[in-house]
């Protein structure tokens, strides 16, 4: 029963929500029709007020003129009086009005239109005296009204002064007087309307503020706030009402509600204004219906239907309005959210092949907008949205029956294909593809392909599915191009490639080869290449153009791999040299010549042939190591063989192929030192070095008789152009194998490293001399093995722990790096290259002081390391480049070594620094770390690159940053130092260094002007948050929250006053890369007092509720407005009276409905006295300062 | 600085104080407690995250009375749970290897003397509850659950002992007990608990890991307050973090695991012994003369420490 009369009560409450919906929609139609009827007639009404002001002007101009005559018509009719005897005394009052009259002072009547309103005034004035007629009196009070248009009043009056002379006058002005009466009125009503909406400029005079805002309040506001506070606590039974009730009636609360809402956005529709809302209040109307029928049989507390399909039905009726709605709305968002939310209420039923076929079907639904409007957005959206959905269908509950997913199967296709289609219309024709629709189509594709996989029943025969539907794709894109869609041609006809090597690669499943497989994909490439040849579409030449080599890498690595397989040997090399001879007709084709891939995969593959004829010929026991040595001979040997009648191009590829064999074998060689039996080394050591010798006796060779740069390959030009030879490459790199050669058998050369690096220093001399550049590549790369090794050892060789004996270790490899930079002279280049020894020479340093002082103390290494970076900086700014000396100098990579030391500072820092607790005098030394950090950093923000130097942009354009990496070190410093009660006070102290240094050096430090208001609002924020209802152990009083509180927030206020009165933040300047701060900056500056004032209003008053005693709540809260009543009479800004007046509304109705009722007796009437006698105070400081309100608007 | 005098003496000043710190530092030889990692680092920037989590408390407008009242009967349950519990493992010979159970009384007294130190308007409860792991755990509403484990084989003074409840008494004052159910506080003013719990637990899974390393050194830090406002030796915090430290198996901490460090709901217990026991130093360089006392005698006796019950042996003694 409780609940049938509580339904009855909420079922009156509904009409009574549906009145109340009814008057406000009334209230705003209505205004809506006024401001309609306002904006139609502004114009005719500009025209009118123009017309009467044009005509007030000539009358003003006669009444002067009959002004000028007054003074002897009052003296008439003062004779007049005199002789019939009536006041002796009339003369004099005359002469007094006449005087007055003469000598009116028109410069004191502010406004020009006024002027002779105010004349008449005067004059109506003293006829009042003389005739004390009641028009005169009312005149008067027709002029105490402030409009403009009242002037004419005043013209009114002036006649009735003359109604004696001129009668015929009087009743025509007399009309006058309505007239100008009603366009007072008029006037008075419109009067911002035509200010705001037009750009007529009339003198009038405004309403003052205050009133302005007192009739608003009273006369909407009141009605309005009291109608929402009466829905809202409606909404509050409600939703105590929800709790009580049983699901089927909360079923039927949620229908209402969504009927409601339904109805309130078909209404609010009407209005263009309101027709964004209304797309949201609807949105929410389906949503919610499509909630009450999912929970209707999902959800325990609103469930109340059993019959699965009666829920279902209903599920279905709820998903058909929300595609309903999302199909009659216009809004893409609208529509992808009904869409996604239809979905989304089908994942959770138990999934069957209906509810996949249902699901499909909602989203080949949803797909259908994407018909009716171009929603990319959308299409997008719902293709994912299902894509998840079938993800979920499949792996949620029980295994899948056939039939489930041969559904699946075909469902996907169904709708793929739907989605496919949206893109072949001619909304889409375009030659250039848009970004959105080219990745919704190849997304498309792709959820195809993965949901054929997720709902694959893995027959054999798929493959000529897939492959089938290569080809119908392949006309289908073709068709796009007829459309001229093109650039859905390029991508089907792409995908259709993809499709048909799925379907070549579907073919294991026929327990065919993987080798042969990919052949066949080779093969197919190469067809593909020929129709994209033949289509003629340079992207699609471009795409098969490089899926034929890269098929036939795959290839080639795949033949290697198979090269031990004894079993295979035979058919691999039939497949190989089918598919090279492929790939050379391929090449030799007139019309394909152009293009040499096909040689150097025709090329690859007959040594891939070679290879495995060599191997099936003799069995060696390093395999990889000799093959590969054999294919670079071989290498060498086509190139001598081909050096004078071979094609260049040809030549040019083997010389590619030559080099790539010569590096891979060369890493082949590394990397079996690291595997081979010390048994065996010294074999290994001689079949390395007799290669090498080949090596290098082929390349002198060819060198001498060929010329230097016949076995050579061209770099691009913007490396430099240069013609680089592996041979010579590898001929550096001897040093590195021998030092891993030493390295790995210690106990021959002792110690190694002066050994190798003697190698090294004879080496890069000879490069010096000679200037084979190769021959420094080599080297180059030599330093980096021999560095690695040599910091190997730091860290193995237990004999070492010595720090003399370390760095007497590291020394040979420091000298030969410091010699490569002196012997850096490049003769092509006329210029040093340095840059590879200073990188090589800092890091080695680097780490070499990381491992040899680490183990003292991780602190250690991350000082030196930033010790390094100011003398890095320092010798660049030293050394910087000038006009006088050499170009390639070192300065620019120093630069880069000092802030590679300064990262590695930090990291370090943050790593290891961090960690330590210790202290030393009382300082810990984890912040003297992060300080002396920051001293150098600093120093790098305040050292320019010389002026005189040649300008090194990236270290220009950086330094400026060094200000933020300063204040970030320092940030975290202090964060980990200070304990969370007094961190609001070293952000506020914070604020103030940083407000205080962008005061006195604004050119450098302006910036920190803004940064100082975001350290104070922190300061605010952790007050607010953290200090406001934090305990603390600790009975000291400097450790007491509300004390800090109380210590932070004056400080804030000091702050802003600072801030107020001597302007930073406008000065505030960020260099490039921060532009964002610029804009943040101008939109705080633009209304700066709400920016700072309003945040410290808000957090005080949060302060005072969550760190004092309800009690006192209200005397501080009035104090504070106090100070927001007064800083507005200090700023005559009105927002902050408006606020302080709201505010203390709000503090009035706490003091009647809690402090009154809940408060002791003394502590009521403290409060009582308190807030009176600061609201008595403000009404003071109202009465004295209140005019400059006045003045200010 | 374009003057290269001036620029010369700031380069050479810097670089002095640099090369003067790793003088130091080499011949101190200052160590790292543990490998590299990120938790100092996430611990401090786990603040802002905190902040907001304490932010979200405030919105939610839950109390402390809310709490209180969860509190309690979470305190029911968890009383019931060890009733059923000791009389389960009652026959379980392995149990006889910790050794007896604290008498209440004596957790009482202690729970009254932590008591006179809380802000909060709950009554703090100490209750032992029969486990082999080491651990506390605060609950919303003033009640402090230790394992029998943790009294038997780690706490070895009344000192340790106030140290482990003074940083489950934080949790509770600093509000984070009530940080963790707060939705669940909230929910339960309209009947809808389950969800409340819900919200809860992905509030823990999502966001507590940012932070719980924050909260867990904002209690040690109180802790340690405690402890200075107390009678008893400030070590003790580092020395119970010492003692679990040898009790568990912390091995892995010596790697760099960027996920591990993120993932931890406690800060390292080597970072919490070095800060601890650095801190203490220093305050017993700045109080040499101050009394305090360990309580080991206090703890074998199982009497509180207070003016009539201190023991000389107890006193500590800090030579230079």
């Amino acid at each position: 029963m409780g609940d049938l009369y509580f339904i009855i009560f909420l079922l009156t409450l509904f009409p009574l929500f549906a009145i109340i919906a009814f008057i406000l929609a009334n209230i705003a139609r209505k205004r809506s029709k006024r401001a309609e009827k306002l904006s139609i007639d502004t114009e005719s009404h500009v025209h009118f007020v123009e017309e009467r002001i044009r005509s007030l002007n000539s009358r003003i101009n006669e009444l002067e003129q009959r002004l000028d005559l007054l003074p002897q018509q009052i003296q008439e009719l003062a004779e007049l009086l005199a002789k019939e005897g009536i006041l002796s005394s009339t003369h004099e009052i005359a002469d007094q009005v006449a005087t007055s009259l003469v000598t009116s002072e028109l410069e004191h009547v502010e406004y020009g239109t006024l002027s002779a309103t105010a004349i008449a005034a005067d004059t109506v004035l003293a006829a009042d005296t003389v005739l004390a007629t009641d028009t005169a009196i009312a005149t008067d009070t027709a002029i105490a009204t402030d409009t403009a248009i009242a002037t004419d009043t005043a013209i009114a009056a002036d006649t009735v002064l003359a109604t004696d002379t001129v009668l015929a006058t009087d009743t025509v002005l007399a009309t006058d007087t309505v007239l100008a009466a009603d366009t007072a009125a008029l006037a008075q009503d419109e009067v911002e309307v035509l200010s705001a909406s037009t750009s007529y400029d009339v003198p009038l005079i405004q309403r003052p503020a205050f009133a302005r805002f007192e009739k608003t309040i009273f006369e909407n506001w009141v009605g309005i706030l009291g109608s929402v506070i009466l829905v809202a606590g409606i909404g509050f039974i409600g939703i105590y009402g929800a709790l009580h009730v049983s699901p089927f009636y909360r079923f039927l609360m949620m229908l209402g509600l969504s009927g409601l809402l339904g109805v309130g956005s078909s209404l609010l529709r009407q209005r263009e204004r309101w027709q964004g809302f209304a797309g949201w209040i609807g949105s929410a109307a389906a949503a919610i219906l499509l909630f009450a029928c999912f929970a209707s049989s999902a959800i325990q507390g609103l469930q109340w239907i059993e019959n699965a399909h009666i829920a279902l039905a209903l599920l279905l009726f709820g998903i058909f309005v929300n595609l309903a709605f999302a199909w009659l709305t216009a809004s893409q968002l609208h529509a992808s959210i009904h869409s996604i939310l239809s979905l989304l209420a089908l994942v959770f039923i138990p999934p069957n092949s209906l509810t996949l076929v249902i699901g499909s079907l909602v989203a080949a639904g949803a797909l259908l907008f994407s018909f009716k409007h171009r929603w990319d957005r959308h299409l997008l959206t719902v293709l994912l949205s299902y894509f998840a959905y079938l993800l979920v269908q499949r792996y949620v509950g029980d295994a899948k029956s056939a039939q489930f997913l041969l559904t699946g199967k075909l469902a996907i296709i169904a709708v793929g294909l739907e989605a496919a289609l949206i893109h072949y219309r001619k909304d889409y024709q375009s030659q250039r593809a848009e970004t959105l629709p080219v990745l919704t189509h190849i997304l498309n594709w792709l959820l195809i392909g993965a949901g054929l996989a997720v709902y694959s029943t893995g027959s054999r025969w798929n493959a000529v599915f897939v492959g089938a539907a290569a080809v119908l794709l392949y006309f289908l894109a073709r068709r796009g191009k007829k459309l001229g869609v093109h650039w859905v041609y390029v991508c089907d006809m792409i995908i259709a490639e993809i499709f048909a090597l799925v379907a070549i690669a579907l073919l294991h499943r026929f327990e065919v080869d993987l080798f042969f497989i990919m052949a066949i994909a080779v093969l197919q490439t190469q067809l593909f290449f020929v129709l994209m040849h033949k289509e003629n579409d340079a992207k699609l030449k471009l795409f098969a153009r490089c899926l034929v080599p890269l098929a036939g890498f795959v290839l080639a690595i795949m033949a290697l791999s198979r090269i031990n397989m004894e079993s295979h040997v035979l058919e691999d090399m039939s497949v190989l040299a089918l598919v090279a001879l492929s790939s050379y007709w391929l090449g030799a084709r007139v019309k394909y010549r152009a293009i040499p891939w096909h040689f150097l995969q025709g090329s690859i593959l007959a040594q891939c042939f070679v290879a495995i004829l060599t191997m099936y010929i003799n069995r060696w026991d390093q395999p990889t190591l000799a093959w590969m040595g054999i294919i670079l001979m071989e290498s060498i040997l086509f190139i001598f063989l081909n050096r004078t009648k071979g094609d260049d191009k040809v030549l040019h590829i083997q010389k590619i192929i030559m080099h790539i064999t010569a590096v891979l074998w060369l890493f082949v060689a590394l990397y079996s030192a690291f595997g081979f039996d010390q048994e065996y080394a010294a074999d290994y050591f001689a079949l390395v070095l007799s290669v090498f010798g080949f090596i290098i006796f082929a390349g002198i060779w060819l060198h001498k008789h060929e010329g230097p740069n016949f076995n050579a390959i061209s770099l691009p030009r913007r490396v430099g152009g240069l013609q680089i030879s592996a041979l010579w490459i590898i001929a550096g790199l001897v040093a590195s194998t021998l030092a891993l050669f030493f390295y790995l058998k210690p106990s021959i050369f002792v110690p190694w490293e002066i050994s190798v690096c003697a190698i090294l220093a004879i080496l890069l001399t000879l490069r010096s001399k000679l200037q084979i550049n190769e021959l420094g590549i080599g080297l180059a790369l030599s330093f980096i093995a021999v560095g690695a090794l040599s910091l190997a050892s730091l860290t193995q060789d237990e004999s070492s722990t010595n720090l003399l004996i370390q760095l007497v270790k590291i020394l040979p490899t420091l000298v030969v790096l410091s010699l490569s930079i002196y012997l850096s002279y490049v003769k092509a280049l006329q210029r040093h290259i340095t840059w590879i020894g200073v990188y090589a020479l800092n890091a080695y340093l680097a780490i070499a002081l990381g491992l040899i002082f680490g183990p003292q103390s991780e602190m250690l290494p991350s000082v030196l390391w930033m010790a390094l970076s100011l003398i890095a900086l320092e010798v660049a700014l030293r050394l910087a480049p000038t006009e006088d000396r050499p170009r390639g100098h070192v300065s620019k990579h120093l630069i880069v070594v000092g802030l590679g030391y300064m990262l590695l500072f930090i990291g370090s820092h943050i790593l290891y620094n961090l960690q330590i607790e210790i202290y030393f005098l009382g300082l810990k030394l984890r912040a003297a770390a992060a300080v002396f950090g920051m001293l150098t950093i600093a120093y790098y923000f305040l050292s320019p690159w010389p002026q005189n130097a040649k300008p090194l942009a990236f270290f220009n354009a950086l330094r400026p940053f060094f200000l933020e990496l300063i204040l970030a070190l320092g940030v975290l410093t202090l964060a980990m130092e200070i304990s969370s009660v007094h961190q609001p006070l070293v952000w506020m102290l914070l604020a103030a260094i940083c407000l205080a240094l962008a005061r006195f050096f604004p050119a450098r430090l302006s910036r920190l002007g803004f940064y100082s208001l975001v350290a104070a609002w922190t300061a605010l924020a952790h007050t607010v948050i953290t200090v406001s209802t934090i305990h603390v152990a600790s009975t000291q009083w400097y450790k007491s929250p509300w004390l800090v509180g109380l210590a932070v927030l004056i400080l804030h206020g000091v702050y802003l006053a600072a801030l107020v009165f001597k302007p930073a933040l406008e000065q505030s300047q960020f260099p490039k890369g921060l532009g964002a701060f610029n804009k943040l900056r101008d939109r705080v500056v633009a209304k700066k007092n709400l920016w700072i004032f309003y945040p410290f209003f808000i957090g005080t008053a949060l302060f005072i509720y969550w760190r004092f005693d309800s009690t006192l709540l209200t005397v501080f809260w009035v104090a504070e407005i106090f100070g927001i009543f007064s800083l507005s009479i200090l700023l005559r800004e009105n927002h902050y009276r408006i606020l302080a007046l709201a505010a203390l509304g709000i503090c009035l109705i706490r003091l009647v409905f809690f402090d009154l009722v809940g408060s002791p007796v003394l502590t009521r009437g403290l409060i009582f006295v308190g807030v009176g006698a600061i609201m008595l105070l403000m009404n003071a400081m109202y009465l004295r300062f209140g005019r400059r309100f006045d003045a200010k608007s | 600085m374009q003057n290269p005098k001036i620029r010369s003496i700031v380069f050479f000043a810097i670089l002095s104080l640099g090369l003067g710190l790793a003088a130091l530092l080499h011949f101190t030889r200052v160590k790292a407690p543990m490998g590299p990692t990120l938790a100092p680092l996430l611990q401090t920037a786990g603040q802002v995250p905190q902040g907001m989590d304490r932010l979200l408390t405030k919105v939610v407008a839950v109390n402390d009375l809310d709490e209180k009242e969860l509190g309690l009967s979470m305190r029911e349950s968890i009383e019931r749970e060890i009733v059923e519990h000791k009389n389960v493992v009652n026959g379980n010979l392995l149990y006889l290897l910790l050794s007896s159970e604290v008498e209440p009384a004596y957790l009482e007294e202690l729970s009254k003397k932590i008591q006179s130190s809380a802000k909060k308007p709950f009554n703090y409860l100490i209750l032992e509850y029969p486990s082999f792991s080491h651990n506390a755990i605060a609950l919303p509403g003033g009640t402090i659950v230790l394992t029998m484990a943790l009294l038997s084989f780690v706490v070895e003074s009344e000192a340790q002992l106030f140290a482990i409840l003074a940083h489950e008494m934080a949790h509770i004052e600093l509000g984070h007990c009530m940080n963790t159910v707060k939705f669940q506080l909230a929910a339960q003013k309209i009947k809808a608990t389950k969800l409340g719990k819900i919200a809860d637990l992905g509030m823990h899974l999502l966001a507590k890991h940012a932070f719980s390393k924050t909260q867990e050194d904002e209690a040690d830090a109180y802790a340690f307050d405690l402890l200075l406002e107390s009678q008893y030796d400030p070590r003790a915090l580092a020395e119970i973090f010492e003692n679990l430290s040898k009790a568990s198996d912390h091995s892995n901490e010596q790697n760099f695991n960027p996920f591990r460090d993120y993932l931890a709901s406690h800060p390292p217990l080597a970072l919490r012994i070095e800060k601890y026991a650095k801190k203490a130093d220093e305050w017993w360089r700045k109080n040499p003369d101050a009394v305090r006392y360990s309580g080991k005698q206090n703890w074998v006796n199982k009497t509180v420490l207070s003016p009539q019950n201190s023991y000389e042996s107890d006193r500590v003694i800090i030579s230079n």
